[in-house]
């Protein structure tokens, strides 16, 4: 590091006292490990005991039972084993998958729809129009539940007045109370605040190809369908191929809409993994089959983001 | 508004394709209408008396009725949950911009055995899901009696965004040209002098970026409070707005106003940082 940068970095700290005097390469040396602690020390002593510590200890809440008061047992893997034989979990890992798949498709359509819109046509106010579309993203999840509650109610909620109003009662609905609508109408909600992310991923990538590539295809006589789907969508794979892996892991961390919605119901026709969680060990006080839960949900997670992080290895933005 | 509707854009002729703009523009309004409408929605339904909330459903309100705001303010307290809101926002930021640039310059600029490790061990908690966090992090705050204080609010939300805060910071630090740091030792800095009078004023941008985003995050944080904050008086303005979802059930305009409260700063926030926040780089650091 004191040494010039034509030497090799990886050459014996001896070499550096050479050239300089021997208290001054000492006293240098022991300024930079402390300034280490100082700079590296401290956030990650930080990030340690509140981020790394946390994830063994919840490996290890996994593997006993307890109720959060009384003593702990050692139960080994049978929490895992209870998880496995319990329904609710399975229905929430199907939930979870259907969620993944709806809004991949969902904000990749939408996405992509408005990203073409936006950098492919010669409509005015792309700025503009960039700010309105990535707004939902911005507004809380609390907000969100009222809004889409208030839009799915029941009684005189507006999405069913307008539908008497269009002449189409009788395609009224609980929106959110019955088994066969609830997730639908979540997917809908949750695709309206998650778009926005893949379009400005999408406009990225639409932005950052190269032009002469077009212009070759419009030189053989591509239509703009043709030179979209031949040209520009090979082009931009990498910001697809990204938009669905973090589609998929944000829809297996989902939480807070559906428990301010619907609570998972009804019955457990719109419960999630999270909320499973979130169930087993504060409501239920079952902290090992919760902390064993949460240890699955991780995995899955870990799994998906290994492929953002190999990817990311292989084609550096 | 399929893509078989949109014309050819290889012919340009001059008045055409004056026509085809106004035409594309006028989809993206309609479509811009319909993904606003929600949010107009909102702020329509706080702003209606009851009794014209069931005459007009969708509409404009015709006479602007504050009630449901000034009521839900005061028989609730709000500013409190306010209060703890911003409180809790702003040491956020402030301790995670402070560890970031730390950080970030002690893994850009510094050098240190191990350090490939160390940034692995980040790496990991990019990736890690709060909703499974929140198990242990609930027992270990329980365990040094920090229940129901900010602390249980703001050191978690800061030791999460670290790896997003050090990495991004990082990046910034790493492309300094090694010169200015050489010249600088040459006169006689030491570390902090290098970190105070160089990287720092260098690496602005970043940290406000982390500041934004972090900012975003905690305002709206719901699961956190709900966990760790059991004292009423301590509740944030997100965690007490999920309560009224369960008392005011199918009172919506008194909802509907109460979203805006936590609504409203987000939007100002939004709208006067927007060049920021459309980074597309960073925007998958707003996890939902």
């Amino acid at each position: 590091m004191a040494a010039p940068a034509t030497k090799p970095q990886t050459g014996p700290r001896t070499k550096i006292a050479v050239t300089r005097p021997k208290l001054t390469a000492l006293a240098r040396a022991r300024q930079e490990r402390s300034a280490t602690w100082f700079f590296v020390g401290i956030p990650l002593a930080i990030y340690i005991v509140f981020v790394v510590l946390p994830v063994i200890y919840l490996i290890s809440l996994s593997l006993v039972e307890w109720d959060g008061l009384g003593p702990m047992t050692f139960v080994g893997i049978n929490n895992y084993l209870r998880v496995f034989r319990d329904s609710r979990f399975w229905i929430s890992i199907q939930n979870n998958l259907l969620w993944s798949l709806a809004t991949v498709v969902g904000t990749t359509s939408l996405g992509l729809l408005l990203a073409l819109l936006l950098a492919r046509t010669r409509a005015w106010g792309r700025g503009f129009f960039q700010i309105v579309y990535f707004l939902p993203q911005m507004i809380s999840s609390v907000v969100v539940a009222i809004m889409w509650r208030w839009i799915y109610y029941p009684t005189d909620g507006p999405l069913n007045v307008a539908l008497t109003t269009l002449g189409l009662g009788f395609l009224q609905r609980t929106w959110l109370g019955e088994s066969q609508t609830v997730l639908p109408a979540l997917f809908i909600a949750y695709t309206w605040v998650a778009y926005g992310f893949a379009m400005l991923t999408f406009l990225t990538a639409i932005d950052a190809v190269d032009p002469n590539l077009l212009d070759a295809a419009k030189m053989d006589g591509a239509g703009w369908l043709q030179e979209t789907w031949h040209v520009l969508l090979p082009a931009i794979r990498p910001a697809l191929i990204t938009v669905f892996i973090i589609m998929g892991i944000w829809s297996f961390q989902i939480f807070n809409l559906v428990w301010l919605t619907t609570r998972g119901g009804p019955g457990y026709s719109s419960s999630v993994l999270a909320l499973q969680i979130y169930r087993a060990t504060f409501v239920e006080k079952n902290i090992g089959v919760g902390a064993a839960l949460a240890t699955i949900l991780s995995l899955i997670i870990l799994l998906l983001a290994f492929f953002t992080l190999r990817r990311s290895d292989e084609e550096p933005a | 508004m399929t893509s078989s509707a949109v014309p050819r854009t290889h012919t340009p002729r001059r008045t055409r394709s004056w026509v085809i703009a106004a035409f594309m523009t006028s989809i993206l309004l309609g479509i811009a209408l319909i993904v606003f409408y929600p949010i107009m929605l909102l702020l329509f339904t706080g702003l209606k008396s009851p009794a014209e909330l069931v005459r007009n459903t969708f509409g404009i309100p015709q006479s602007l009725y504050l009630n449901n705001l000034i009521d839900v303010w005061q028989s609730e307290g709000l500013d409190r949950y306010l209060v703890n809101s911003i409180i809790v926002t702003g040491g956020v930021v402030v301790g995670t911009v402070v560890l970031s640039a730390l950080g970030g310059f002690g893994f850009g600029r510094l050098h240190f055995s191990q350090k490939k490790l160390w940034l692995t061990l980040l790496l990991l908690g990019l990736v890690i899901p709060f909703e499974t966090l929140i198990i242990p992090i609930f027992y270990m705050m329980r365990g040094m009696r920090l229940l129901s204080t900010y602390w249980a609010l703001i050191i978690p939300q800061v030791a999460l965004a670290l790896p997003f805060g050090i990495l991004l910071v990082r990046s910034f630090t790493v492309g300094l040209p090694q010169e200015l740091f050489d010249a600088a030792e040459l006169d006689g800095c030491n570390a902090w002098k290098r970190f105070r009078y160089i990287a720092l004023p260098l690496m602005r941008p970043a940290l406000v970026a982390v500041a934004i985003f972090q900012a975003i995050w905690s305002w709206n944080q719901y699961l956190l409070p709900l966990v760790v904050i059991q004292d009423p008086d301590m509740r944030t303005l997100p965690l007490m707005l999920g309560f009224f979802i369960g008392r005011y059930t199918t009172d919506f305009g008194r909802l509907c106003a109460a979203a805006l409260l936590l609504f409203l700063p987000t939007l100002i926030f939004y709208v006067a940082f927007h060049r920021q926040i459309l980074n597309a780089r960073l925007t998958g650091a707003l996890n939902y």
